[in-house]
């Protein structure tokens, strides 16, 4: 007890006070299928289904899941829905003081294959269409590599697969010197508020200018909940686990290994060309975080995939799931790309 | 800085804000405050170990692993009961499924 109270790890408990103010949920009802340790896998029932092939959606670790599903105009998911597919999503959950041990090679091997399994048991379909997004897309990335026989195509929307491409996140690790093991060591799982500093300071005056924006421009009640309701999100992280944190700085940031077809997964060493199946890369041209450079991928880098298309949309990160002008230009390409997809069975 | 107008004064003070993020000297003194701040962290949970140590009292830090471990096993018995299961299926259907691959 006295060890509780008195643990100096400020960060993890303050998170874990988070889990008790009233949660922002997604706006389509949705129906928790399954729950493992801290991750929670949901499905949002198409209302007229017309493919038996469901989508499972790998959402970022950084931020909640919810983003997929906002508002009820401005949801990437409901619009699958209606596209006819059954989505399942998994929500990451907020990480336990244990989490830090939980490396990629435990996320991928285990828990997500036992989660694919269950998606199959609960579809009936042997196969579904992987999307990620941001890092989750990174970790469908190696999931596809790991085991493709699951699926049959894989969406990554802004998702970092080569490290190499400049950017501040990039320059920032090589021009500090944050020792992260010791970071990891200290904190267990990387604090929110930290990750959080470090996003608002990719644009120094993106805060201030969304507040300017808001206070100067005449707006109805339902475009102030929509600004809300994505600032809100914004503000809502997720503390980052321990290990997997230091794996993508070591591995990902400054060695490059995905791309480079050197990541492990326990003794496995990924390779790229064990992908075989169609993949679509979404990029966005403003994307800070992300750099086109980095999403995108080559018919080079997925030797044995039938075919690798990028499109690059205008916006910024999480702008392919929540701007309004890419529910019109990307979305339904998306939605086709996938259909023409199930065909080829 | 005077007779600036507020979209002026704003693009300057971004503009100084970026070349400040991205200086050598900002990062390393944002690094050295991190890292000084993990050592603060460590020192203080290493002495209230070792006195809980002293006092024989329990402490979490040590099932923290066990608990994690017990977590991955759950994963991974589910894990080998599908895959028995997947095994124990009619052969034929298992051909077709490895022909879709």
């Amino acid at each position: 007890m006295l060890n509780k109270i008195l643990n100096p790890d400020f960060f993890s408990r303050a998170n874990r006070l988070t889990q008790l103010w009233p949660q922002l949920r997604p706006a389509s009802s949705y129906e928790l299928k399954d729950k493992m340790a801290s991750h929670e896998l949901y499905l949002f029932a198409a209302e007229n289904k017309k493919f038996n092939i469901p989508v499972f959606i790998i959402p970022s670790m950084i931020n909640h899941f919810y983003i997929l599903d906002l508002e009820n105009d401005r949801s990437f998911v409901r619009f699958l829905n209606n596209s006819g597919y059954d989505v399942y999503l998994l929500n990451w959950g907020y990480p336990e003081d244990h989490d830090r041990h939980l490396n990629f090679s435990h996320l991928v091997q285990n828990r997500l294959i036992y989660f694919l399994n269950r998606v199959q048991q609960f579809s009936g379909s042997e196969q579904m269409h992987l999307i990620g997004h941001c890092l989750g897309g990174t970790i469908a990335t190696m999931l596809a590599a790991y085991d493709c026989r699951y699926f049959q195509s894989l969406t990554l929307l802004t998702t970092p697969i080569d490290f190499s491409a400049e950017s501040k996140f990039k320059s920032w690790i090589q021009k500090g010197n944050v020792d992260f093991d010791l970071l990891q060591e200290a904190y267990g799982n990387v604090p929110w508020p930290l990750l959080h500093a470090s996003f608002l300071s990719l644009k120094p005056l993106g805060q201030y200018r969304r507040l300017k924006k808001y206070i100067s421009t005449r707006m109805t009640p339902a475009q102030k909940k929509s600004f809300w309701a994505f600032e809100m999100w914004t503000h809502d992280s997720i503390s980052f686990r321990g290990s997997s944190y230091l794996t993508l700085i070591k591995d990902l940031y400054r060695d490059n290994r995905l791309i480079l077809n050197q990541f492990r997964i326990d003794k496995k060493i990924l390779k790229l060309s064990a992908i075989t199946v169609p993949v679509l890369v979404v990029n966005s041209n403003d994307d800070t975080i992300v750099p086109p450079k980095s999403s995108t991928l080559k018919k080079e880098n997925l030797p044995n995939s039938p075919s690798v298309e990028n499109f690059l949309f205008s916006g910024g990160h999480v702008g392919c799931l929540v701007n309004k002008k890419t529910q019109i230009t990307l979305w339904p390409k998306i939605a086709d790309w996938l259909e023409s997809k199930n065909n080829e069975l | 800085m005077k007779n600036m107008d507020l979209p002026a004064l704003e693009q300057k003070i971004e503009s100084t804000l970026e070349r400040v993020t991205e200086h050598r000297y900002f990062l390393q003194s944002v690094s050295g405050l991190i890292n000084l701040n993990s050592k603060r962290i460590l020192l203080s949970r290493k002495a209230l170990l070792f006195l809980l140590n002293k006092m024989q009292l329990p402490h979490k830090e040590a099932h923290d692993k066990q608990a994690f471990m017990l977590q991955e096993m759950q994963f991974h018995i589910h894990r080998l009961e599908t895959e028995v299961a997947k095994m124990k299926q009619p052969k034929r259907k298992r051909r077709l499924q490895t022909a879709q691959c």
